[in-house]
């Protein structure tokens, strides 16, 4: 087993670089760029907005500009007497901004190197701008995947013990409907509804707005999350009581299951024992998307809800055109990702005695 | 007698108990014991509250009521004062040649830690600015200084190369920072403040409040400063903080608010105008309107955008930029201008609250050209004048595209046919769009609409590669019409990195903004009388259609006292604004 991991996590990394690299050149692809955005202010004259172009080095190649983002760009321009400017480079201009002077040399950053580089907007490294945000993230996450994964199995497995039935019906037209709504619709509808109308729940944020310095534990703001929580967990209870009710109907007509009935074990011994523990293990497989699920979804519900989170960074990112911030993110997405796969496929070896990985 | 003093008791426990019973009073609140102010902000994470370094708004939002400023416009006359509250400098004289100005620093203000603030912090301010090694876009303000010298720690004297009406203007760019922190952090290698702790953790501040957190994504925290100066903020600072709370959208702010969650609404949106103006009406909240600090426009293209151009070549010498085939002539600009219905664009985009204006600088203005009228709705004269510019009607029917016949700068048999770029996610830009498409086909124009994602449209603005371009454009100061030369001179019509996008490049003009600069004694008379004739000339050239300006309500929940917001200042007594903890 361990073999295995081990080799599916080498067989990763050429995945990831293809897929920075795929970003990198859709990012720098897309029209627009962060110093029109960072100097919108009239009177700033065009050689601070060069000056910052050329810092930022947004208007290198692409190429250069991925290099210097993996590698870091110390080896790019250097100083050899001294002096505090690049008096040697390769790829770049020594004078990148025109105004006579060489640039000061690179830095020894580069993801490669473990530095994910500093935020174009907040100038701070990604790393501590994203590990202020995964906390909001993870809560929501595990708090969603639980709930989701718990009540769409057993909506599932009730589902199919009732088969034809009025409940097995309004579970299905249940999850067609919530898998058919989108997120942010019916994010907005509840907020209308129970935040804005009845005023029950908060309508944003992850605590309310005091002068202390956080937010406190969260069973004393268990309330802000029940909205965005509902709507990241429908698209898994959809999900997982449909596929969960499907495996369920496959398992019940087995062999072994005859077997158990002509036994003489009830019908409660017979589903619950024999065929809901067999049934969940191709559920396990679902396990990998609802990952990815519960990430896309993150960044929907965080920009509704004004949730702290990874998700809502991404979206200020993006608009703001903050490379680093993308990149880093991208990057946690894609790890998160081949994660969620991959514990699908051991979570199978283990729970299922007839696959082995060796 | 004994009756009398039990009776007597009796009265004062009872009036003790109702007193202990009443709610307590706006108005009897003492330093610190007002709720916080809660101030929305839908913009994003503020991205730097070091004053040096602060280019958005949710910074700046911040940095406002935690520094105080060098010199400061008085939101009560207008004018740069001395004394102004919240402004270090209480008095300053102006040398005979007008090229020297001796500041003097107030004695009673404090940095948190309990350091004076003196004129060391506004030269290490200056200093840090024009070494060009920190990122900061206040560089480019400070332009035409010779020095800035603090010769002891109440006096800042600060020497021009050359007479100059706008070195108020200029030096009130200059933050004071704390320089015995800056000192220590960072010495004279600015460089590091770039990239420093204290931009986002501002350990040492000291305006009306003090800085106590940022929780990304959040909020920014901050807290009463109680040696903030008695006679800035008479009573003290009523509020115990100052809460600016992250929030997704304009629509969620209102229902925050509504839901009590929010002290006010700086900005309301459009849609739930009526909404709020009908409860300040029955008394549930307060309602103040203020004029919006830019305006609307549509910017013509003048030069070629299949092959953008910047205004001026390395020596300073003119670049021949091509003409826009169709806006390069003024006829068809103002023809344009006066095929707009700008009733009914006003009606149906803007719900009636828009204000026409006729120039670009604001009506609060000391400046403002109040002789000029907005170009009024007279399609007759608009296709007059396009026949005049040789854009015929070639088939007599007023809704098809003219065609070109004569004109200045485009081939005969060219249509009438244009994109005004623009961006997505405002309603008000989105019906002024379609209203105006509809307007000027009635007089021959053919508009195709070309509405981008922001940065996307940026990029087209800046790359002058747009026929025209409708933007709003605010954050003008008032007190310094000099400031709209970057919008209309060659210097600043620089592919990529320029705010003439426009390509509008009139020496005369250029030269009117030289001489009012620099008018003998800054004679206030005779500076306006020559921004005046600038006015003028862009209203006949125009390079720019000024749609409007509009009026921005700012509402307040119903409890909060002394909320009294000026037209150039919203927060100016915001230490004042008294309201129960609830």
């Amino acid at each position: 087993m361990f073999r295995y991991i081990l080799k599916r996590a080498i067989q990763s990394i050429p995945l990831i670089f293809g897929i920075t690299v795929l970003t990198y050149l859709l990012m720098t692809a897309a029209p627009g760029g962060p110093v029109g955005a960072l100097t919108f202010k009239p009177g700033t004259p065009p050689q601070e907005r060069e000056k910052l172009a050329a810092r930022l080095g947004v208007n290198d190649p692409w190429i250069v500009q991925y290099m210097r983002w993996l590698l870091g760009d110390d080896w790019m321009r250097w100083d050899s007497d001294g002096d505090g400017l690049a008096d040697h480079a390769v790829l770049l201009p020594l004078d990148a901004d025109g105004d006579g002077k060489a640039e000061a040399p690179g830095t020894s950053r580069g993801v490669i190197r473990g530095d994910f580089g500093n935020s174009f907007v907040s100038r701070r490294p990604v790393l501590d701008v994203l590990s202020e945000r995964l906390p909001a993230t993870l809560e929501l996450g595990v708090a969603s995947l639980v709930i989701g994964v718990f009540v769409g199995v057993v909506l599932g497995i009730l589902a199919a013990v009732r088969r034809g039935g009025w409940f097995d019906n309004v579970t299905r037209i249940v999850a067609v409907v919530f898998n058919a709504i989108p997120s942010f619709w019916l994010g907005l509808m509840l907020i209308l509804l129970f935040g804005a109308q009845l005023q029950l729940l908060p309508l944003q944020g992850r605590c309310k707005a005091t002068i202390s310095d956080s937010c406190p534990p969260i069973y004393d703001r268990i309330q802000y999350m029940i909205l965005p929580t509902f709507i990241l967990a429908t698209g898994l209870v959809a999900g997982y009581s449909r596929f969960t009710r499907a495996s369920m109907l496959d398992i019940i007509n087995q062999d072994y299951i005859r077997t158990a009935r002509a036994k003489g074990l009830n019908d409660r011994a017979v589903w619950f024992r024999h065929a809901a523990r067999n049934a969940l293990i191709p559920v396990a497989t679902f396990l990998g998307p609802a990952i990815t699920g519960i990430l896309s979804g993150a960044v929907i519900t965080e920009t509704i809800f004004s949730y702290p989170g990874v998700g809502r960074t991404i979206v200020q990112a993006v608009q703001q055109r903050d490379y680093p911030v993308v990149m880093a993110v991208t990057i946690y997405a894609a790890i998160a990702t081949i994660f969620g796969y991959l514990l699908s496929d051991v979570l199978y070896g283990i729970i299922d005695p007839r696959i082995r990985y060796d | 007698m004994v009756k009398t003093g039990r009776f007597l008791l009796l009265g004062m426990v009872t009036l003790l108990f109702a007193a202990l019973a009443l709610p307590l009073s706006a108005q009897d609140l003492g330093p610190g014991e007002g709720a916080p102010v809660v101030w929305p902000n839908f913009g994003g994470d503020p991205t730097n509250l070091n004053p040096l370094l602060i280019s958005d708004r949710p910074s700046q939002d911040i940095a406002d009521v935690i520094f105080p400023d060098f010199i400061d416009i008085n939101p009560q006359t207008g004018n740069i004062d001395p004394n102004t509250p919240n402004s270090i400098a209480d008095s300053w004289t102006i040398s005979e040649d007008s090229r020297t100005y001796t500041f003097h620093i107030r004695d009673d203000y404090f940095w948190s830690d309990g350091t004076p603030v003196s004129s060391q912090d506004v030269k290490y301010a200056y200093d840090a600015i024009v070494s060009g090694e920190i990122e900061t876009p206040l560089n480019g303000f400070l332009t035409g200084i010779e020095s800035l010298e603090a010769p002891d720690d109440r006096t800042v004297v600060v020497t021009f190369t050359e007479p100059d009406c706008t070195a108020l203007s200029t030096l009130k760019t200059i933050p004071p920072v704390p320089s015995h922190v800056f000192e220590a952090l960072f010495g004279t290698d600015y460089a590091q403040m770039n990239n420093a702790d204290y931009d986002l953790n501002p350990t040492v501040t000291g305006g009306i409040f003090n800085f106590a957190n940022f929780r990304a994504g959040e909020q920014v925290t901050l807290v009463a400063n109680p040696d903030y100066p008695a006679t800035d903020a008479p009573g003290g600072v009523i509020p115990e903080g100052f809460i600016q709370r992250q929030l997704a959208n304009q629509t969620v702010v209102v229902d925050e608010f509504l839901a009590g969650n929010l002290t006010l609404i700086d900005s309301v949106p459009d849609d739930r105008r009526a909404e709020l103006e009908q409860m300040a009406a029955n008394g549930d909240l307060q309602l103040f309107k203020s004029l919006s600090s830019g305006w609307q426009y549509l910017a013509f293209n003048l030069a070629d955008p299949a092959n953008p151009q910047d205004g001026l070549d390395a020596d300073g010498n003119p670049i021949d930029q091509g003409h826009h085939p169709i806006f390069g002539d003024v006829r068809v600009r103002q023809a344009l201008a006066y095929a707009v219905d700008y009733n009914a664009l006003n009606q149906g985009a803007f719900a009636g609250n828009g204000i026409p204006v006729a120039s670009p600088l604001l009506t609060t203005s000391w400046a403002y050209n109040a002789s000029l009228n907005p170009y009024l709705y007279d399609p007759d004269k608009a296709m007059a004048l396009l026949d005049d510019a040789g854009w015929i009607d070639d088939d007599n029917d007023p809704s098809t595209p003219r065609v070109a016949q004569g004109a200045l700068y485009a081939e005969d048999g060219t249509p009438l046919h244009f994109a005004i770029t623009s961006y997505s996610g405002n309603t008000a830009v989105d019906s002024t769009l379609v209203l105006m498409q509809d307007q000027l086909s009635r007089v021959g124009f053919d508009v195709t609409l070309d509405i981008l994602e922001f940065q996307t449209m940026l990029d087209k603005l800046n790359g002058q590669s747009f026929d025209t371009i409708m933007l709003f454009l605010g954050g003008f100061d008032a007190s310094n019409p000099d400031e709209l030369k970057a919008l209309y001179t060659a210097e600043g019509d620089v592919v990529n990195s320029g705010f003439n996008s426009w390509s509008y490049d009139n020496p005369e003009l250029a030269q009117l903004f030289d001489e009012a600069r620099t008018v003998p004694n800054c004679d206030t008379e005779q500076r306006k009388a020559l921004y005046d004739k600038i006015q003028q000339i862009l209203y006949d050239d125009l390079p720019i259609y000024y749609v409007n300006t509009t009026q921005v309500p700012v509402v307040a929940q119903a409890d909060v006292k002394n909320f009294d917001p000026l037209p150039l200042s919203l927060k100016w007594n915001i230490y004042g604004w008294s309201q129960v903890p609830r």
